[in-house]
């Protein structure tokens, strides 16, 4: 396991259709559970520095709810204004029913 | 010169929050009553006011909840009383050969040690801790202690009118104009994990000072800090302030600071702060021109690497007419730090013949700093001046190129750029500091 | 809180999706004899009826349905002009009116000061009429129709948003909110559930359209409702001019003006949207503008605030392609008991981006102007510049001006300049004029005509005569 790779829990957790939001080493993370699939962003909307996974999951977008932007859970991308700019998004590895992330250079 | 070594009672651990904490104060320090009842409203201001909302701009990009100060903490503790106290080098190499008017340090919640220029003394200077200061003076310090920055002005100035130790009045008699400066240093906590300390100044009608504040001096702590600090400045009729707070706190602390000064007829200040430690640092600076005549200088300089987060904001408020303000505020940032500035000008509706100034001048030096700039107006009255600029951008690629192409490598260009950018604030440091802080900053701004 | 804005909390944000079948769960009458009996007040029967009377497809009333409970359950705004914000009754108004059961006004009741400015500003009969509520209809239609035809030839969509719905739904639902959704804020929230009328264009690739729309046919009925919704779409390398509104005041009985307007402006297209606003003096006209503009695109905001008790209004431009360009030029003329609460806002998302803010403000009397901006460059946002200058005259000594600028900026290499000046006129300049044997009046006219100059020069001739003149009149003091 690479030094910075942190759990996040567990994948029964974490409903299916919704998203959680778990805060390790500094960092909040969304973790968003798409059809049984772990996918994790920063939790922080791009468009006000805001809080982004109280948000709702439509598939794989998740809508922030103060302004309704969205994001792709898979990858970050925008998919909807006023979002500008990617939120970050993580390589999810799931092992055993237990959610890992790699947080990789600064995390702040 | 006289000095005068104050010994305080040390008082033991006591949580920083509670009556308890009031009492032990009270005790030790043999508080007059009214000091100890503003410290009471305080302490319930603070428990019952909730944290500031994130929508203004004063909050929207600085979480409040790291200023909250810990519970329970071990507050107050000191080393043992026992043992000589003495100044730091860098206030006994200005004794020594009488380049300070005073000086006084303050450590671990204490005020350690004071010295006064014994002529200046028998003149009327004061420097000495607040608490002697409310015994001896009550008339002086009671009309103005906590008038500036009370209990109501907000949620952790509460905290700091209730829990604060350590406490320093400066009072300037009238007529009497120094001119040397006065140099006060507090040093980095090492044992506590919350200081919360005040100053009150008063420079009487006609007189002048030039103070210096430095905050922390480098030394290292394990553990993570909060300090908590209030000033509070009256400037009498026609006197004259000079005050350059210097901020450098270890990569431990997350800093808070209030400011305020209150001008009265032609009365003026200057005021040069550089912030340059801490892990997170607020501070919120301002001056009152309540009469005609005042002027208002701010210099600012705040100087950001690693993961540094700096949130200055500045206010001049013209509360009378004919009143001059300027201010200009210059951050420069390295690595991933981050620096929000947002500064007021405010001008009253009766303020008529009013000129207000503002400057703000942000320099990125790595891909991932990041700058936030908000200088804000608010004119009621329509005869005035008034004007603001601000600016966001890195080095120009040009001024390198010129440097180079006459010789000067990029890494020492560079270098010039930058000492030139800070430089119009730094001129402004009172001599005795200014050329150590001149290369504390460069050596700080450095590529590596 | 009026009782209205409580009633529909209970909703859960989840639940506010597409997939609520609100027909079943509100039922429905005959929408012309609800209207006919003219109900105040905005709930979920009203905007049934509104996309009923419509003939809306189902996607459209799902979205004004869940528009209203995104409304309902956002909070009023805490910044801005708080206390008249607060005193809007919401349950009090009329969210929808047909227009051929529009009242017409009594002209006794159109207030003095209007009229007035007509006879000043020589306006026609006809227009008189109709600006001043009294008459529904423009005698126009004539006009307009045959320059419609003219676009229709070059493959240009230029309709109301209603028949755009019906006739060219594909593309109206491909961009309807993709710029503003519907939580963007409270009252595009209001706007999105019981919008009604506004523009929509569509211009095709390479096309220009060599007059500014709206220059023949300066007064459309449907371009002055309470919650117009227009959508602007410029494809691959287009050219369009728009303007709306008029500098002759515009009498408005509807207390609530609430529009929203969407621009997208695709590779290498360019937009320009230019807005006179002069609502009479009962009225709060809060507007939410947004413009994406891609690659090589640039789109420009074209300005005016002069009319309205209240206005809030900020227009935006999102540069998302590289190279893209955004320029707003905002003027503000803040009367008695006005307060024109303006400014612009700038998002760099892409490499190379320029723009440039302009924003120019006159408070007379008691009236407040306050300018309130945005710069934010993302970190993607390399070699951007942003130039913004803000200029603010107080001509009397209640007057107030504000300047609310932030600035963002997470790119390195950035070049951000931001200034302010905020001044009376010089009293030099009186001085030096009337030394030239101009009286004081007309210096202080000659120099707030130089002031709204750098906006008037970018306006159609007969615009800037107009507004020209209506300066004058504010000037005197005889209006308002």
């Amino acid at each position: 396991m690479p030094s910075t790779e942190v759990s996040l829990g567990k994948v029964a957790d974490v409903p299916v259709g919704q998203a959680r939001v778990v805060e390790v080493a500094g960092t909040r993370l969304a973790v968003c559970n798409v059809g049984g699939t772990i996918h994790v962003v920063d939790d922080r909307c791009t468009h006000d520095d805001g809080p982004l996974g109280a948000g709702t999951l439509y598939g794989h977008a998740i809508e922030c709810p103060r302004h309704g932007a969205r994001f792709d859970v898979r990858t970050g991308a925008v998919l909807r204004m006023p979002a500008a700019y990617p939120v970050r998004a993580y390589d999810v590895r799931v092992d055993n029913g237990e959610i890992f992330v790699d947080l990789g250079d600064d995390a702040a | 010169m006289a000095t005068l070594t104050q010994q305080r009672p040390t008082p033991k651990a006591v949580p920083t929050n509670g009556d308890a904490t009031l009492d032990r104060i009270a005790a030790l320090y043999r508080e007059p009553e009214w000091l100890t009842r503003a410290r009471r409203d305080a302490l319930a201001a603070y428990a019952g006011s909730a944290l500031p909302d994130r929508v203004t701009h004063l909050w929207r990009y600085t979480a409040p909840e790291q200023f909250i100060p810990q519970d329970g903490a071990a507050a107050l503790a000191a080393p043992s009383a026992s043992g000589k106290r003495e100044f730091p080098s860098v206030l006994a190499d200005e004794l020594g050969p009488e380049s300070v008017a005073a000086a006084a340090y303050i450590r671990e919640g204490l005020v350690w040690k004071t010295a006064v220029d014994e002529e200046l003394s028998r003149a009327g200077l004061l420097i000495m801790d607040l608490h002697e200061g409310a015994r001896q003076k009550p008339e002086l310090v009671q009309q103005h202690l906590g008038s500036l920055i009370g209990a109501d002005f907000g949620k952790f100035e509460a905290f700091t009118n209730a829990a604060w130790s350590g406490g320093l009045l400066v009072y300037v008699p009238r007529g009497l104009e120094l001119s040397r400066p006065v140099h006060l240093v507090t040093a980095q906590p090492v044992h506590l994990t919350d200081v919360a300390g005040r100053l009150l100044v008063i420079v009487d009608e006609g007189a002048s000072l030039t103070l210096i504040d430095e905050y922390g001096d480098g030394a290292a702590a394990s553990i993570p800090q909060r300090t908590h600090h209030i000033v509070e400045a009256f400037v009498g009729r026609g006197a004259r302030f000079t005050y350059a707070p210097i901020q450098n706190w270890n990569r431990n602390t997350t800093s808070y600071m209030t400011q305020r000064a209150r001008l009265d007829s032609d009365a003026r200040i200057d005021v040069v702060m550089t912030s340059m430690g801490g892990a997170s640092a607020k501070v919120d600076c301002g001056t009152i021109l309540s009469a005609p005549g005042g002027e208002s200088n701010i210099y600012g300089l705040a100087i950001g690497d690693q993961s540094q987060r700096f949130d200055h904001h500045t206010v001049h408020r013209h509360a009378s007419g004919r009143t001059r303000s300027d201010l200009k505020f210059k951050v420069a940032l390295r690595d991933n730090a981050d620096s929000v500035y947002t500064g007021l000008i405010r001008i009253d509706e009766k303020s008529a013949f009013c000129e207000a100034y503002q400057e703000n001048r942000n320099l990125i030096l790595s891909p991932k700093a990041k700058a936030e700039s908000i200088p804000e107006l608010e004119i009621l009255n329509n005869e005035v001046r008034c004007s603001h600029g601000a600016t966001v951008g890195r080095i120009d690629e040009q001024e390198i190129f010129y440097c180079e192409s006459r010789g000067i490598d990029r890494a020492e260009a560079i270098r010039l750029i930058v000492a030139g950018f800070i430089e119009p604030i730094v001129q402004h440091v009172p001599d005795i500091a200014q050329s150590r802080l001149r290369s504390t900053i460069i050596r700080r701004l450095e590529e590596r | 809180m009026t009782e209205l804005s409580k009633t529909r909390h209970v909703q859960k944000q989840n639940d506010i999706s597409v997939r609520e079948d609100y027909a079943t769960r509100y039922g429905f009458a005959d929408p012309e004899e609800y209207f006919h009996r003219a109900p105040v007040g905005l709930n979920h029967e009203v905007v049934e009826m509104i996309s009923q009377l419509k003939h809306e497809p189902d996607w459209m009333r799902q979205f004004r349905h869940a528009s209203l409970d995104t409304f309902l359950a956002k909070p009023m705004p805490t910044w801005g002009d708080t206390a008249l914000l607060n005193s809007i009754e919401f349950d009090k108004i009329r969210y929808f009116v047909r227009s051929s059961e529009k009242q017409e006004t009594n002209w006794d009741d159109v207030p003095a000061y209007i009229k007035k400015t007509f006879d000043r500003l020589g306006i026609p009969e006809a227009e008189q009429k109709f600006l001043g509520g009294v008459s529904a209809q423009y005698e126009s239609e004539v006009v307009y129709h045959s320059m419609r035809d003219d676009l229709t030839k070059q493959g240009i969509i230029f309709k109301d948003m209603d028949t755009a719905l019906r006739e060219n739904e594909d593309i109206v639902r491909e961009h309807f909110a993709s710029v503003i959704p519907m939580a963007d804020n409270k009252f595009a929230a209001l706007n999105s559930a019981v919008w009604s009328g506004g523009s929509f264009i569509y211009v095709p690739p390479d096309t220009e359209v060599k007059v500014p729309l709206q220059a023949y046919f300066r007064i459309n009925a449907k371009n002055m409702g309470q919650f117009e919704r227009t959508l602007i779409i410029a494809d691959r390398g287009a050219r369009v001019h728009y303007i709306e509104g008029c500098t002759a005041p515009v009498y408005s009985t509807d207390s609530l003006h609430s529009a929203v307007v969407e621009l997208i402006a695709l590779d290498g297209a360019y937009i320009r949207y230019t807005t006179i606003q002069n609502w009479s003096n009962n009225v709060y006209n809060l507007v939410t503008k947004r413009a994406v503009a891609h690659k090589d695109s640039t789109v420009e905001w074209v300005d005016a605030n002069l009319g309205s008790k209240l206005t809030m209004k900020f227009p935006c431009v999102y540069l998302m392609g590289e190279r893209a360009k955004a320029e707003i030029l905002s003027v503000a003329f803040a009367g008695d008991g006005q307060h024109q609460d303006a400014g612009a806002k700038v998002i760099h998302a892409a490499p190379n981006t320029t723009s440039r803010i302009t924003s120019k403000s006159i408070s007379k009397g008691t009236g407040r102007a306050s300018y309130r901006g945005l710069v934010k460059a993302y970190p993607n946002a390399t070699n951007c510049k942003v130039s913004v200058e803000c200029d603010a005259l107080l001509l009397d000594e209640s007057a107030r001006s504000d300047t609310y600028p932030t600035m963002e900026i997470a790119s390195e290499d950035v070049r951000i300049e931001h200034e302010a000046r905020v001044s009376k006129i010089a009293e030099e300049q009186i001085f030096y004029l009337q030394s030239r044997g101009l009286s004081e009046d007309e210096a202080r006219m000659l120099i707030v005509n130089g002031f709204f100059e750098p906006f008037v020069k970018q306006l159609p001739m007969e615009y800037a005569v107009e507004m020209n003149r209506l300066i004058e009149l504010e000037m005197e003091g005889s209006v308002g």
